[in-house]
């Protein structure tokens, strides 16, 4: 009758070696004696939440990648911070899953658990669509709340109440019942350390592994990676800006680049209205 | 008549059976302190260890009987010597006494103290009991009139002084009212006792008086004594007992090896969090404290004005285990001490000891060096971290540095490949994999990143060139020796780490490891070869000073300078090398060598061991800039280093000070690249 949280996991290179581009492969390396993997820090996050839930409630926290063999290792490091189990699902490093791929791999997956929640990070660092946690939702069949930074689990209604970030440090709080997907960004809370020792303990816990679907039965990649390039950066049309305005605004203007006036507001409304307009939207200024 | 000792002279049968009873009283109650003070102890988690006698042995000669560490202040010393010394030679004499009427007498019709033997006993007893009131009074004096600020001037102390004082002179009162009354012709022979004597006549008391006044001050002197001795287990006289046993069962482990972890993979816990987990000995150390404060003021930390002083922190775990006693099982032990409970499993940091003390420690080993009777409040202090760092309670810088060494092999967070960026254009052998040279030489992490410590490889590659020393670096293969994450409690990453670098180090072939690093030469030296890496390390104070003294190397441009030089904890303290660094001073033209107010063992920690480099300071001044004001005052144009983290401690102390136009800070190696050595054919 415990709660159980899945929480969705992946390995990703380490940002902070140099790095270098294979433009002919369309390929990130890193530009260092050993390859360097870590804990997408999103992902961190959301087992951290997991963990506080575990704290809370008793619940039992399974963590779930796709990945090629050496993501095992992040496995390892949830199972070190408390998770219970970890799930495997190899994917071979040529398969290369775009984050709809990936999104159906996990939900595969997760189908077969028994689960009140399930939680990604929002963003994962080496690719940074954020859009594995929303089609994992779409999938299945799930309400999903993005980029929460704080989390309210109210078992006893089966519900949750997760504020979100909203831009310029704004936070909306939503209500949301369970089942649901949350995903979580890298600023909700501060990871706690995992010694080498507890990594030792958990070497031998508990981690299924299963191998992916065979080709052909998961679905076409949506998206084909056209090109890699380093980020160059847009410049700015900064406008002169007026003698009447006070010497702040001025100075405002000149060094961010003036002041952006957002179009638009909030909609209140059914989903599929809200769908209708976004459509409406993008058709309108020449995306679709 | 044969001088003769009379035994309960003026004392009734009546109080002379009482003598008896209240020793078997005394001793009972002497023994049921020891005995709940044996049991605390016993709630430690590992026994006692008893192997290398000999070692033990010397050590209990040198530290409990010489007491050789007590001189470094020498009145206090002396003080001390006075007072144990003097209770032996009483002690001795009493127990002589009880066998001379209480067992050869009634056994063999035989009294020993008569003629010779009792004249010599007489007089050795006097002196004895002179220099005991000499000793004691400079206890009181120090301690209660001077105030000298490492002692506690409380009031305990001062009336275990005074009772002391006062068993004594009520002694030799006794003594001068029976040589008063009796005046027997060897009376001389007891000249203290004869001083009171005379007192007595001159002030013209009767023998009536002085009867009645002797059998009160007898009473008197033999309930104090027995009360002070019942109580020894109860008050601070207890290191009368522990002392000993602590110098007896003190760790054998080289000072720069702090405790292993045996299998790590199926240890349950590590560390210290609660009072039980520590060993036996250490619980014993606990009981050991003196209270003499030399710890303290030694302690940089305590100096800087921050949260640490390690004489708190062992007095502080010894009250919270005398509070704690064992019921029918230690999980959950309960006592009542009035109407509270304390538990065994209380967690101590944060609650016993603040979290502050224990991160504010850079394990220099002065406190561990300075404790006469050989207690280590710095092991504690790491054995308590692990447990800390087990918890996830650590501080965020910490953390990072911690995480940092895992994930890029250098709490600086620097990746890998950034190692050979301080080569510059430098011709630098870099060793492939299975390659071989004479010296391989290990960087480190500090001096790969920190931009003051790189002046160190850069001015060393080029003196072993000119020397002609065949020697590689690792480069981008080499990672953290895994030395400072070991100090801040992160015993698995130290193991994880220091077997990696024992299996790379097997892909070469090498005649000895260099480094510059005494933190370096310290982990490799001591703590590898429990890995097992067993490396022939050389500092490179000793390397350069074989060089120019060999004559190798010949310095030909002289510095012409004052120079001081900083001891690093981790060469001085920690391995004992205190005159190689000096010598190489010295064989540099033109060098005028001062030493600074503390230098050697009592040198003043630059504030970056014990992982303190990576971890910012809760309260209080920054170490390095206290040291830095002795450099100061010796007035030198250079303060020479021996550490890259020294160097780098003092050069952010002079940047502060903004003394750069006056002050140097040079490491050993580029001061001898300064004097422009040449190669000797």
């Amino acid at each position: 009758m415990g709660v159980s949280v899945m929480v969705c996991v992946k390995q990703v290179m380490d940002a902070r070696v140099p790095l270098q581009i294979l433009e002919g492969k369309n390929l990130v390396l890193q530009n260092e004696p050993q390859p360097v993997y870590i804990m997408n820090p999103a992902d961190r996050c959301a087992l951290e939440e997991a963990m506080s839930l575990k704290q809370r409630f008793g619940a039992e926290v399974v963590a779930i990648t796709a990945g090629p063999s050496r993501a095992e290792e992040v496995l390892r490091i949830c199972l070190a911070r408390g998770a219970d189990r970890g799930v495997h699902i190899l994917c071979p490093q040529e398969m290369a899953p775009d984050a709809w791929s990936t999104a159906l791999l996990l939900s595969e997956e997760i189908k077969k658990q028994r689960y009140d929640l399930v939680m990604c990070g929002d963003k994962s660092l080496d690719d940074g669509g954020g859009q594995v946690g929303p089609a994992l939702a779409e999938l299945l069949d799930l309400p999903q709340v993005t980029r929460v930074v704080a989390l309210e689990v109210q078992v006893e209604h089966k519900r949750l109440i997760a504020q979100r970030l909203l831009e310029r440090g704004d936070r909306e709080a939503i209500e949301c019942p369970l089942p649901a997907l949350i995903t979580v960004t890298a600023s909700a809370n501060k990871p706690r350390y995992v010694s080498v020792h507890r990594c030792l303990l958990v070497r031998n816990g508990l981690v299924d592994r299963c191998a992916p679907p065979p080709p052909g039965v998961v679905a076409e990649r949506l998206c084909q990676l056209s090109s890699i390039s380093w980020p160059r950066p847009r410049p700015r049309k900064i406008p002169t800006p007026g003698r009447d305005m006070p010497a702040a605004e001025r100075m405002t203007f000149l060094m961010f680049g003036g002041q952006t006036k957002k179009e638009g507001g909030i909609f209140e409304g059914s989903a599929e209205a809200a769908a209708d307009l976004v459509v409406e939207f993008l058709e309108e200024r020449g995306f679709l | 008549m044969e001088p003769l000792r009379p035994t309960f002279w003026n004392i009734p049968p009546v109080l002379q059976y009482g003598v008896y009873l209240f020793t078997f009283l005394t001793l009972i109650v002497f023994l049921y302190g020891t005995y709940r003070r044996i049991r605390l102890w016993r709630l430690g988690s590992e026994g006692l260890e008893f192997h290398h006698v000999v070692e033990r042995l010397r050590r209990l000669f040198l530290y409990a009987l010489v007491q050789l560490r007590l001189f470094k202040e020498c009145r206090a010393g002396v003080m001390h010597i006075c007072v144990f010394g003097a209770s032996i030679v009483l002690f001795i004499g009493t127990a002589l006494a009880t066998l001379d009427y209480d067992v050869t007498l009634p056994l063999m019709d035989i009294r020993l103290l008569r003629g010779v033997v009792y004249l010599a006993y007489e007089i050795i007893l006097d002196m004895a009991g002179l220099i005991f009131v000499v000793g004691i009074s400079i206890a009181l004096y120090q301690r209660h009139i001077q105030r000298l600020p490492r002692l506690n001037g409380d009031w305990k102390f001062g009336f275990t002084l005074t009772l002391l004082l006062a068993i004594n002179i009520t002694g030799f009162i006794v003594e001068g009212l029976r040589l008063a009354a009796t005046q027997p012709t060897w009376a001389n022979w007891s000249p203290v006792g004869q001083a009171v004597a005379a007192t007595f006549r001159t002030l013209g008391s009767s023998e009536r008086t002085m009867r009645d006044l002797h059998l009160v001050t007898w009473l008197l002197h033999g309930g104090s004594a027995l009360l002070l001795v019942a109580f020894i287990p109860y008050i601070n006289l207890l290191h009368m007992i522990t002392s000993s046993l602590n110098i007896f069962f003190s760790s054998l482990r080289p000072k720069g090896a702090l405790p292993f972890v045996r299998d790590l993979d199926r240890v349950v816990s590590i560390g210290v969090g609660e009072i039980t987990q520590f060993s036996v000995s250490e619980l014993l150390s606990l009981d050991a404290c003196t209270q003499c404060g030399r710890c303290q003021v030694v302690c940089p930390a305590w100096q800087a004005g921050q949260p640490l002083s390690p004489q708190k922190v062992v007095l502080d775990l010894r009250d919270h285990l005398s509070m704690v006693n064992r019921g029918t099982s230690v999980q959950g032990a309960y006592q009542k001490v009035g109407q509270q409970k304390i538990r065994s499993d209380i967690h101590l940091v944060g609650q016993v000891i603040r979290p502050e003390s224990i991160w504010s420690c850079t394990t220099c080993y002065a406190c561990a060096d300075a404790c006469p009777v050989l207690i280590n409040p710095m092991t504690l202090i790491v054995r308590m971290r692990r447990y800390q760092v087990e918890q996830a309670d650590i501080p965020t810088s910490a953390k990072r540095s911690l995480e940092d060494t895992l994930c890029l092999g250098s709490p600086w967070g620097q990746p890998r490949s950034e190692r050979t960026a301080w080569i510059g254009d430098l011709p630098v052998r870099v060793l492939q994999s299975g390659e071989e040279a004479d010296l391989l030489y290990w960087v480190g992490d500090t001096s790969a990143f920190d931009i003051e410590a790189q002046a160190i490889p850069r001015a060393m590659v080029q003196v072993l060139r000119l020397a002609g020393i065949d020697f590689g670096i690792l480069g981008v293969a080499e990672q953290s020796d895994g030395e400072a994450s070991r100090r801040l409690g992160e015993e698995g990453l130290f193991q994880q780490i220091a077997r990696q670098n024992v299996e790379l180090l097997s892909n070469y072939r090498f005649k000895a490891i260099l480094t510059h690093c005494p933190h370096i030469y310290n982990t490799f030296k001591n703590e590898y070869p429990e890995i097992g890496g067993q490396f022939r390390i050389l500092h490179h104070s000793r390397f350069l000073l074989d060089l120019i003294q060999q004559g190798v190397l010949r310095p030909t441009r002289p510095l012409g300078e004052r120079v001081t030089y900083h001891d690093p904890c981790y060469l001085g303290r920690y391995n004992e090398v205190y005159a190689e660094p000096r010598r190489l001073l010295h064989s540099l033209p033109e060098l005028k060598l001062v030493e600074m107010e503390r230098s050697r063992d009592d040198a003043l920690c630059c504030g970056a061991g014990g992982g303190l480099a990576w971890v910012d300071i809760s309260n209080g001044q920054r170490i390095n800039y206290l040291r830095f004001e002795e450099v100061e005052n010796a007035e030198v144009r250079t303060v020479a280093t021996a550490c890259p983290l020294c160097k780098m401690m003092l050069c952010d102390a002079l940047g502060y000070k903004q003394l750069e136009h006056k002050v140097r800070v040079k490491d050993i190696a580029e001061l001898v690249l300064e004097t422009r050595p040449e190669r000797v054919s």
